[in-house]
Parts: C-alpha cells; structure tokens; sequence
C-alpha cells in the first residue's frame, strides 16, 4: 500500500544483500477508455484501486499518477533458457500509472531470489518482503532473465505469467464506472517485457539491449547492472513504453489510415482523430531525461540509434500538415 | 561554468503519512455486549475483577523494562456489532459509561478508552458522524489481504479473494464435481507446517442478501457472524468478528490508515457535552479517563474470555495473511529504537500481540443435572 518505486527498490535491495537476483517486469499501454482526459482528482480517484490506498502524483512535467502497488501471489514454474525449468513463490506487484488523465499503463515485476530451499515457507514468510518471490534451487540467473524474454514461446501457459497480472490492472481501471467507455482512436496496447540482473559486485558500467520483436507492438529489454539501478530501470521501463506507444499510436493508428484515405479522398472521417492527435496525444511527448544522470545517459542512447523523437516531430508535422489541407480542402469546396 | 546543485521535488508525489502518538503497552481488559451492562453491572464488574491481578502483572513487567514513565493504556471493547434478541435489555450509553466507571474503580484500576467493533467496521472519529466522517476500516484490511498462493497459481487467474473466505494453506481439493469415479480424499496442504498441519479457513464476510444461511462447513471458526443487521458497509458485506478482531488490533497497534489519516481517534466528550442515545452513533473510540496515554501501543495484550479464542485464532490468521504500508510499519518501527529505553519491535504485527485466556465463569456455568 505504499509509494511504488520506494517499496520497490527495498524489494531488490533488501533481497540481493549478497546474491543475485533477477527481476522481472513487464509493461503494457494503451489509451483511457473516456471521451475527454481526466483532470487530476478524477485521476486520483480512478487511481485509488483499492479502498483507503495511497496515490503519488505529480504535475510537472506531464501529470502522472500512479496506484498503490497491487499484490499477487504466485507459486508457479519459471522457464529458463537453455535447461528446463524452475519454480518460483512469492509475490508479484503491478499498479496502474496514468499520463495525463489520457494514457494509461499497467505494470508488473517480480524480484526473484535464489534459496536452497527445497519447500514453501509459510505464507507470512513471502509477505515480508512483497514483489519478491524465491526460485527454489539455483539457476543461474541469465538463465531465469533469458528464459523471460525468450521471444519463440508465448508467455502464457503454466509459467510466470506478468502479462495477465499487468493486464488485469488495466482491465480494473478500464471497467471503472466513472469512464464513459468512449474511445476517440483505435490504437493497439503495446507491451514491453523487461528482465534485469541486478548483482551487487557489478563493477562494469550497466548494459541495456532493446529489442524490437517480429509481434507488433511487443519489445524487450535486458539490462545487467546493480541493485541500485532497480528504481530507475523500472521507471525507464514505463517511460520507454509510454512514448513507444505514442509513436506507434501516432504511425498506425492516425497517419497511416489518414494517409491511405488521403489518397481515396476519405479524410474527412479522420479529422476527428488528426484532431485528437495534435490536442491530446502530441503534449505527451515529455522524454524523462530530467529524473537522473543515469536516466539521461540511456535515453540519449537510444535517442542516438533510434532518433525516436526526431521521428515524432515529422509525425507531429505531418498529422498538423493533413489537418490543414482538409480544412483547405472543406474550405474550396 | 560553476557547479550547482538543483533538485525538483512535488509533495503529492510520497503520499502524506499521518502519526498516531504511540503507548508502549494497550491492554484490553475484555470484551463484553451493550447488554451486559444491563445486568447491575456484574458481568461488567466481574470481569474487571477478574482482569485486575493480570492487569497489575502486565504492567510492573512493563515499568521493569521501559521505566516509571512507561505509557500503558485500558480499554474495552463492546461487540455492537452482531446484536442479539437481548441487546433490546441494553442500556444507552451514557449510562453504561458510568456504570463502567464504577466498576473499574472497585476492581482498582481505570479503563481509559471505550471501543465498539461497530467502529472497528466503519470508523468515525466523532459521535453522530455524517458520511464524510466515516472510514471503511474493514474494507480497508479487506482489500489488504493477500490470499496464500495455490500451488500453479502464475498470475493467469485473478486470486480467489472474492469467496469471503481465508484459509491458512491449500484447500482440499473438492470431489463433488467428479461424477463417476470420485478419486479419493486428499487432505488440505498447510505449507511451513511442523510434521502436522493445523488447517484453518476463515469467514471473512458474508454478502448482506444471504446472511441467513450462517456459516455452514464444519471447519468454520467463526460462528459468530449473528444473522440479524449487524454494521452494514460500503461493499454490501457483513463482515465476520474473525475480520473485525483483525482490524481491532491493527488499530491498537496504530497501523491502519485511510489514504494516510489517522482514523478512529479517541473522542473525548466535554462535561456538557451530551453523549448520543445509541451506540451506533458513538465515535469508535471514546476516550474515558482525563489524562490516559495513547490508545495505540508498540504492543497490546488482550485479556480473554476463552469462549472467543476461535475468533482471536480467526484474527491471527488474517493479520497472517495481510500486507501493511511498509512506511507506517518502518516508521513505528523506528520510533520504538528512539524511545528513552529503545527497543526492537517484532517485525509481523502478530508478533506484538499478546492474549490471555481467562475462564469463563459467566457463560458456562456448570448445573446438576436433575436426577
């Protein structure tokens, strides 16, 4: 029931005193179901999932609110690449994040510990230390990270399942009476999967790959760095799929189908969405670049290689462009 | 170009945590029925009498380690929440107030704080509160409770914290569905156990609609559940004593809050103050004696009739099953090493609790048989 990112970090921290451990998130975005954005008490509101709950918000620079973390037990098999399998017990933590009253993510992660144990503990044992969960016996955790991430097998089935706990969270704030259920765009909820090997004797500087998977709107992440980096990696997670949803939002679901209709002369229907677009979608954009050195560091580097928001602004532009030449257009005729 | 040094914080973003003064010691000195204070008092008295020795006992060993300005508060706990036929016999409370007074002072000792398990339900920190006033404290532990995991469970299904039930381990599994060749009976798996289980499942609410039916399986602990209307709640659930025990001590331990406030504060009615006629409208605590120390402790003990062990058990099993706000346990936590005699605090709430079971000499007492 506390501020996510603090309980967090001491999940990680207070679980890799000595040993590795491995934690792993996944996180999906999608749009509010609602006509118009939320303003913020109506946010907080929708936000308070369960009754007395904390929520942590902030204005500046985009309004994002975040749930009190959500709990769910677990006591199920582990893939791990390249020999077989593991079975984990624990905890896992999800809370629903909302940006601006308009977009809004779930959020799942797991800190997975190794015990030599060979049975479950008592119930109270688990809940000492939410968001964690302990892997009887001992892979090695590049095995339990790869194992996630391992794009050729689907992640439902019988092993961890953190698509189905984060997607639930979304599923509870979407069901909220309070939203009129209306969607202004048709836009695909996006996932990014996310492992990271957190080792307190990491003396190297952190490593992260981003991979882009063949499934549409579906990446991964992999990252290897220290206990202390959980609380950014995390929010670097959500970020990063905030805005990759954004830009794929911005590319499928207005300027492709506004360009094909261009051609057919079919705009019309779409300056609703141009619209949406410009008004609610483009103010958005607001890389996290301010919340730490490290947070900076990553960022650029994937500004670098993907100019990600070089591209947004030529979306941006282009989306103002084809409103303005149906307003031209409506004008002549 | 100097080197500076900026930082950008918003408040709302760590949500504010209200603190609660905290006593080292609360102990409850029973738990008794509005009505009992009908009968001239002598269910009320004899149980204070009967508190008194370990009341004494309790508290030196309290002052030998914390000192002679260690805070240890009273109270009693009135279960309005599930009335029977004779709670018509009850008397209103200002008068039962004072009928407390003057038992407690025959029995030696003040009782600071008067408590309703109605309040423990939906809290108010005033008499007659309106809506606004109210806090849905069994809700709230409600919604804390985090089910044990069945073995398989990969967060595919949302847990089964709908049914209204909790037990300490893994059900048996039920073979009423399996129409022909019914497999054989498997016991209920309780992890962590010693070579033998104790396995327990616990009412927690029933729906208001179907009330009637009370608790039907044989592993029930909790009977306590009375079909008439109880207090009802925001979720039109009746919630069982086992749960409202569960939320009785978390608040004695001062670590439940509604969105970070500080609820059910002890009232303290002024002297002309007119106490209401039901008790229903009482605040949830109400504060008794001028000067008393806090009504939240470190650490509580509860003196017992044993006829409501099954709903302490009940309450232990739950506080088993229920994950606080790290913040509010780290900050009690931290307060307890800053005290003028520092101590570490047990880390479960389960673990700063402590029960004593007296006997029960009012509700059975033992009648020849006619012969």
């Amino acid at each position: 029931m506390s501020a996510p990112t603090h309980s967090r970090a001491a999940a990680a921290t207070g679980a890799g005193t000595a040993a590795t451990a491995v934690v792993l998130g996944e996180v999906r975005t999608c749009l509010l179901q609602n006509r118009d954005p939320l303003a913020t008490p109506a946010t907080v509101a929708l936000m308070r999932l369960t009754p007395g709950a904390p929520v942590s918000h902030v204005e500046r620079p985009v309004r994002r609110v975040v749930s009190a973390d959500q709990i769910c037990g677990i006591d199920c098999g582990l893939r791990l690449a390249r020999r077989g399998r593991s079975r984990a017990v624990g905890t896992v933590l999800s809370h629903a994040i909302t940006t601006s009253g308009r977009v809004l993510q779930g959020s799942a992660q797991v800190t997975l510990t190794a015990v030599g144990a060979a049975e479950r503990q008592a119930w109270r044992h688990y809940l000492r230390r939410p968001g964690t969960a302990e892997i009887m016996g001992w892979p090695h955790p590049a095995d339990v990270a790869d194992g996630f991430l391992d794009a050729a097998v689907p992640a439902r089935g019988l092993d961890l399942d953190l698509a189905s706990i984060s997607d639930r969270v979304i599923e509870a704030v979407q069901a909220d009476p309070m939203l009129d259920h209306s969607t202004p765009l048709r836009a695909r909820t996006s996932v990014v999967r996310w492992a990271a090997i957190l080792d307190p004797g990491h003396d190297d500087a952190a490593v992260m790959h981003l991979t882009k998977s063949v499934a549409p709107g579906l990446h991964f992440l992999r990252f290897q760095g220290r206990p202390a980096d959980l609380a950014m990696l995390d929010r670097f997670c959500e970020e990063f799929a905030r805005h990759e949803w954004l830009l794929n939002t911005m590319q499928e679901a207005v300027l492709d189908r506004a360009e094909r209709d261009l051609a057919r002369d079919l705009l019309r229907e779409h300056l609703d969405k141009l619209g949406f677009a410009l008004n609610q979608l483009v103010p958005l954009w607001m890389p996290p670049t301010h919340l730490s050195p490290q947070m900076k560091t990553f960022w650029t580097a994937l500004e670098d290689q993907t100019r990600y928001s070089r591209i947004f602004e030529r979306h941006t532009t282009r989306v103002r462009d084809l409103r303005d030449q149906f307003g031209l257009r409506s004008r002549r005729n | 170009m100097s080197d500076v040094e900026f930082s950008y914080r918003e408040l709302s973003e760590t949500p504010h945590l209200e603190q609660v003064p905290l006593a080292h010691l609360s102990i409850q000195v029973g738990r008794v029925r509005p009505e009992d204070f009908a009968d001239p008092g002598r269910p009320v008295a004899r149980r204070l009498e009967q508190a008194a020795p370990w009341l004494e006992a309790a508290g030196k060993q309290v002052r030998d380690r914390f000192g002679h300005r260690a805070r240890i508060s009273t109270c009693l706990l009135v279960d309005d929440h599930s009335p029977s036929a004779s709670a018509l016999k009850a008397p209103e409370p200002a008068a039962a107030m004072e009928l407390l007074a003057r038992a407690a002072d025959a029995a030696g000792f003040g009782v600071d704080y008067l408590a309703r398990y109605a309040g423990c339900a939906v809290a108010c920190d005033r008499p007659r509160p309106g809506f606004r006033d109210r806090h849905p404290l069994a809700d709230i532990v409600a919604s804390l409770i985090v089910p044990e995991a069945a073995v398989g469970a990969n967060g595919s299904r949302p847990p089964t914290e709908h049914t209204g039930w909790l037990a300490n381990g893994q059900r048996s599994p039920d073979f009423r569905s399996a129409m022909d060749d019914p497999p054989a009976w498997s016991p209920p798996v309780v992890f962590g156990r010693e070579r033998h289980s104790v396995f327990v499942d616990v009412e927690l609410w029933s729906l208001d609609q179907d009330s009637e039916g009370g608790t039907a399986g044989g592993a029930a602990t909790d009977t306590h559940t009375h079909p008439l209307a109880g207090t009802p709640s925001g979720s039109g659930r009746q919630y069982s004593i086992s749960l409202l025990t569960a939320v009785w001590h978390l608040l004695r331990l001062g670590l439940l809050r509604d969105a970070g406030e500080a609820v059910a504060v002890p009232y303290r009615f002024a002297p002309d103050e007119p106490v209401p006629d039901l008790w229903s409208q009482l605040p949830s605590i109400t504060q008794l004696t001028p000067d008393p120390a806090p009504f939240c402790a470190y650490q509580a003990l509860s003196l017992l009739a044993s006829r409501h062990r099954d709903a302490e058990l009940a309450a232990g099993i739950v506080l088993d099953h229920v994950r606080l706000d790290d913040r509010v346990l780290s900050l009690i936590a931290e307060r307890a090493l800053a005290e003028p005699v520092p101590f570490p605090l047990p880390s479960a709430p389960i673990g700063r609790i402590s029960h004593l079971f007296l006997d029960d000499f009012l509700d059975d007492s033992y009648v020849r048989p006619d012969t």
